[in-house]
């Protein structure tokens, strides 16, 4: 008996549907998740077109290796997409050779700034367009202490860096956004 | 409520920030991408399936050929059709082992079945079986400097079958005498009939191919049959070779009579 999958939003069904690739249920996750995960995609990746090479090298990856995640509850599903899109695009701008402006100064940085101040009252379409102008450094070390939640240590472990130049990336990333808000605020 | 950054972005909506997204057309490629494995299990199956059709085209297309070869007897085949014949039997040989006989300068000379026609199919080979083979009585002496393959191609049409086109290819050897093989029905009892559709005579060496059919002159196939099966006296001419074995461009007519007891071609 086919299964009408359009009615049915329990996604442990779906991900045990899309261990068997079936398209419906392939299909049914993409329409959940696509756009998040777009958004996710434009703000490590600025050029529009890499952005959607990265999106679909992203569900590819998490269709095909469906076999290897567990459901563990709500939530779970978006959290592993999330990841393996991060992993993407940290792959494309590897690609793209990546670099880290200024990663070699030794200056003490504070860990405890979440970088939610300096885009506070910003739109999204806005933090989008800052974040968008970043160097790519600046760009990665941001969004993943800021948005994705890492903490430096696993910055540099996934970046292949120092704990230092991290916290530097951080920082000079917060300073630019800030700089660039500011004049924008005064010439708006 | 401030609302953090996170939840800023998730509300965020992508029309707002990329419009141009389809999200339609990239499922599409995403799609196209996810399935190939079941899309190659299909290729599979398609090439399969257009093997079949070519080769089964290729078959009729070749039985087509073997009975309505246009005429051609008077003068040496053309070189389409040299090419036609010597890639007509390169097949491997379908029913029996060569057989092989000792000429009178020691050389051996074979003898190889080729079924050509399309409509032999697997299941009308078993019944070409029961048609034996058979010799025909008169010796057949290759009088010429070069070798020959004479190919007697013949059409079995046996009761609830598709009718099949067998080749029955005998090699030559210069001054070599050997009496020539080919098929005929079974005994009176025989379910089946069997037609004379083409003689080929190919000089070996250049793959130049006298091609004698129903309305080749001045001999037709049947005409060369009856005579080398020793049905008639004959004195004909088969047609003429453009070259000898050397090559050379030296017209040698190809001329077969029986009158004085072993046919001879020369």
């Amino acid at each position: 008996m086919r299964v009408d999958l359009s009615n049915i939003t329990d996604e442990a069904y779906l991900v045990k549907c899309c261990k068997n690739n079936e398209p419906a249920a392939q299909h049914f996750l993409y329409n959940k998740y696509v756009e998040d995960m777009m958004i996710l995609c434009l703000r490590y990746v600025p050029d529009a077109e890499d952005a959607k090479e990265v999106l679909m090298d992203g569900f590819l990856s998490f269709f095909k290796n469906m076999e290897q995640f567990s459901y563990q509850g709500a939530g779970s599903v978006k959290a592993w997409l999330k990841k393996i899109m991060v992993n993407c695009c940290l792959m494309n701008l590897r690609k793209r050779k990546m670099t880290f402006a200024g990663s070699g100064d030794l200056v003490q940085y504070e860990d405890t700034a979440t970088g939610e101040d300096v885009l506070d009252n910003l739109a999204a379409k806005d933090i989008m367009k800052q974040l968008q102008q970043l160097p790519d450094g600046y760009r990665m070390v941001f969004n993943l202490y800021a948005f994705e939640g890492l903490n430096h240590r696993e910055i540099a472990e996934l970046l292949q860096i120092t704990e230092g130049t991290s916290k530097s990336q951080l920082h000079r990333a917060r300073a630019m956004l800030k700089e660039r808000i500011g004049e924008t605020r005064v010439n708006g | 409520m401030k609302k953090s950054l996170n939840e800023r972005m998730d509300e965020a909506s992508l029309k707002e920030l990329m419009p141009d997204f389809d999200k339609g057309a990239e499922w599409a490629k995403l799609s196209a991408k996810l399935q190939p494995a079941k899309r190659r299990k299909v290729l599979t199956w398609q090439r399969a399936a257009a093997v079949l059709l070519l080769v089964a085209a290729a078959s009729f297309f070749l039985l087509l050929a073997t009975g309505n070869k246009p005429e051609n007897a008077t003068m040496a085949a053309d070189a389409q059709a040299r090419n036609w014949a010597s890639d007509m039997m390169q097949p491997v040989p379908a029913m029996s082992s060569p057989e092989a006989q000792i000429n009178s300068t020691g050389q051996e000379a074979s003898t190889a079945e080729y079924v050509t026609g399309v409509t032999a199919s697997v299941a009308s080979v078993p019944q070409l079986q029961h048609n034996e083979s058979h010799r025909t009585k008169e010796f057949v002496c290759n009088g010429t400097p070069c070798p020959l393959e004479i190919c007697i191609i013949q059409t079995i049409y046996c009761k609830n079958q598709q009718p099949a086109a067998i080749a029955t290819c005998n090699t030559l050897e210069p001054d070599q005498a050997r009496q020539l093989k080919y098929k005929a029905p079974n005994g009176a009892g025989a379910q089946c009939n069997v037609t004379v559709d083409e003689i080929r005579i190919k000089r070996v060496t250049t793959g130049e191919t006298i091609v004698l059919n129903a309305h080749s002159k001045p001999s037709t196939a049947q005409d060369l049959f009856n005579c080398i099966t020793g049905k008639e006296k004959c004195d004909l001419l088969a047609g003429i070779f453009e070259s000898d074995c050397n090559n050379q461009q030296t017209n040698r007519g190809l001329k077969i009579d029986n009158n004085c007891g072993s046919l001879i071609m020369q």
